[in-house]
């Protein structure tokens, strides 16, 4: 993996939904000299514009990968100077207790639960919720927990990377976070190429916001109604649960069977012109791809970006990715591979 | 009218996957409309300039999508796993034929020995008549629709019994007044939208790109007058149901009150419908672009999500003449 530098750094980047920050610094700075023109939008949507030059007509395309990443807000400090979390999105509370975190501003504590030896065996028998969690900051009281941490401060879990045997990846984020690698190397293969060979005058590269957080509309809808693209593609972390007994048909992606490409999921039903493009590009160039079971994907930012404005083409591409929203997402270096081999193909005129 | 509804179950249209269907209903209704056009999800509009001195922008709105199912898996024996699209009842779909886009039979049987009340999707599958998961792989692949099997039969009267009566009797009704309207004092989109069946998704997008003056969706209702239902107005046979509303919306009273005008001078019987829940393509046309004034006709229908969903001809002769007559309703 060329990028590996950047996929570190990005699975140590403290950014949840509502403070991605440090994920569009750390974005913005390994792309720098790649693109035309670079802003965030109102919603925290950081967009990167690249141009064929050429004015043949106004064919957009959007490419979009998450940047945020569950993690959780200060909801109040106690008086004996622990911290109250809300859980920013689907943080895996099971996951929680014991664990070291990491704020924005890069202070330090740890997740405290009711010790297990005090606890009833319910209380055992279940993941403690997040209103019984509390933050340990080392503070002895308000006053001094204040000095560390305000309410509505942004953290997540211990930024982590760890590179394992056999091409997998483990740390925190990484499977949204690798596709914003992937959307980064892109533009660097794009670089070097000439722009006549793109596959429309105008490509958007999205790196959103909030998406974590979203139960209906999610954040990437304001980029979507601004671009206007003729056609999308959205790149995001697959849910994998291919060991143990889970039923064949509730698997979702397996690791190192390639790009996940779904003809649906459960917001969305994916533009079938692009799906079997898709399948084709994949089949033709002997990429790996799958097609999970599509009632094992949950909906993802698609859900709002094909119903934008007058309606988009949507496509999904994704990264089978373990033990998601954990503090350590589990990706393969091979799947990688093959989705960039794709989105590759995506990007360039037939 | 009863030929021309059989041409439109017939043709096939699961959610997403409704090129089949649109295109019977684009050729049909080109003759009498000024364009016809499709948009990037797919839905379809047929559109009729207005004559009128300021004339309004009058969209409406039937989806053209049917409830069915995406082949999801194929597993080593060359059984179909499915995912639903839309609210399929399974005790009604259960030991079904269906019928695939490309015209491949199949049955959709729930797995041995599961009792009626665990009848939940996963444990659905098709038997295509497949040797192998290889001999499946060459007739289907992942991601191709299928539906329980078309059927329209005759019953007493002026009723019909069949599917997908929903919402192809809504499509009907649009092309009806598309061919019977005489004046248009409006600019009128005839739209048939994609999507409905799955959370109204194609009349959002579609009402954002007329962002129209004023909308009527039009599709089926419920019906009062069966054995043991819930007390609900709505009768077969007492007209077409002007929706007051439903789970997701409540109507304009300008829409109702045109409605009702249009009904008075064609002496056409209408009905109130009054929903406590569910909801149509009618409360994105209201909230799309602005918003607008919107209204919809509710086709009173038994056994709504059956094979055998039953709806009165004259009901929607009655609705096809309040539309054509809004085309020609000069709105203050």
């Amino acid at each position: 993996m060329e990028r590996e530098n950047l996929l570190a750094a990005l699975a140590r980047a403290v950014a949840p939904s509502g403070c991605e920050t440090e994920a569009a610094r750390t974005i913005l700075k390994s792309i720098a000299g790649l693109f035309d023109e670079a802003w965030t939008d109102g919603a925290g949507n950081l967009i990167v514009r690249l141009s064929s030059g050429k004015s043949r007509g106004k064919e957009r395309l959007m490419l979009a990968a998450h940047m945020d990443e569950v993690g959780f807000m200060i909801k109040s400090i106690d008086a004996e100077g622990k911290a109250r979390i809300a859980l920013l999105g689907n943080l895996d509370t099971r996951v929680l207790s014991g664990r070291r975190i990491a704020m924005t501003s890069g202070v330090r504590g740890v997740v405290c639960a009711k010790p297990i030896h005090a606890q009833s065996g319910e209380e055992r028998s279940k993941p403690t919720p997040a209103d019984k969690l509390y933050i340990e900051l080392g503070a002895k009281d308000r006053a001094q927990a204040e000095t560390l941490v305000q309410i509505g401060d942004y953290g997540t879990l211990e930024p982590k990377f760890t590179p394992l045997a056999g091409g997998f990846y483990a740390g925190k984020a990484l499977g949204g976070r690798s596709m914003c690698v992937l959307l980064c190397e892109l533009l660097e293969k794009l670089h070097g190429m000439d722009k006549d060979k793109l596959a429309a005058d105008e490509l958007f590269f999205v790196f959103s916001a909030k998406r974590e957080i979203a139960r209906a509309q999610f954040a990437i809808e304001t980029a979507a109604f601004t671009i206007r693209p003729d056609r999308a593609v959205l790149f995001d972390a697959a849910p994998a649960a291919d060991f143990g007994d889970a039923p064949e048909t509730a698997r979702g992606a397996s690791l190192g069977a390639g790009a996940v490409i779904a003809p649906a999921d459960a917001g969305t039903l994916y533009d079938r012109a692009l799906f079997a493009q898709a399948v084709s590009m994949a089949k033709a160039r002997g990429l790996r791809y799958q097609h999970p079971a599509s009632a094992a994907l949950p909906g993802g930012e698609g859900k709002t970006v094909h119903k934008t404005a007058s309606g988009i083409r949507t496509l999904s591409v994704g990264i089978p990715t373990r033990n998601l929203h954990s503090g350590a997402e589990i990706i393969q270096r091979s799947d990688y591979e093959a989705v960039l081999s794709l989105a590759c193909a995506l990007v360039v005129a037939p | 009218m009863f030929a021309q509804l059989k041409k439109f179950i017939y043709a096939p249209g699961v959610s997403g996957d409704e090129g089949n269907i649109a295109s019977v209903i684009a050729a049909d209704i080109a003759p009498y409309v000024d364009r016809v056009y499709t948009d990037a999800m797919g839905n379809l509009y047929a559109f009729k300039k207005g004559t009128g001195k300021h004339p309004k922008k009058l969209m409406f709105a039937a989806h053209m999508d049917e409830i069915g199912f995406m082949v999801s898996f194929i597993d080593e024996k060359g059984y179909l796993r499915v995912s639903k699209m839309g609210g399929i009842n399974f005790n009604a779909a259960a030991f079904s034929e269906v019928e695939f886009q490309n015209g491949l039979r199949g049955v959709i049987v729930p797995d041995a020995r599961t009792a009626a009340k665990d009848f939940r999707p996963e444990v659905f599958y098709v038997d295509i008549g497949a040797k192998s998961k290889k001999d499946a792989e060459r007739r289907v692949k992942i991601g191709d629709t299928c539906r329980v099997a078309p059927k329209l039969i005759r019953l007493a009267g002026s009723r019909v019994a069949g599917r997908p009566i929903d919402d192809r009797i809504g499509c009907l009704m649009l092309f009806e007044a598309a061919k019977t309207a005489k004046v248009y004092e409006n600019d009128v989109y005839f739209v048939f939208t994609v999507q409905e069946e799955v959370g109204v998704r194609g009349a959002k997008t579609s009402a954002f790109s007329v962002a129209p003056d004023y909308a009527v969706a039009v599709d089926i209702g419920g019906a009062g007058d069966v054995p043991n239902c819930a007390p609900f107005e709505v009768v077969l046979g007492g007209g077409i149901a002007v929706k007051l509303k439903d789970g997701m919306v409540i109507c304009h009273k300008k829409m109702i009150e045109a409605m009702k005008s249009v009904a008075d001078e064609e002496n056409v019987p209408i009905q109130y419908e009054v929903l406590e829940s569910g909801g149509t393509d009618t409360c994105m046309l209201q909230q799309a672009a602005g918003g607008c004034v919107a209204g919809a006709l509710s086709i009173p229908t038994r056994y709504g999500h059956s094979a055998v969903e039953v709806v009165d001809m004259n009901d929607v002769a009655g609705g096809v003449r309040i539309l054509a007559g809004l085309c020609g309703t000069r709105f203050e």
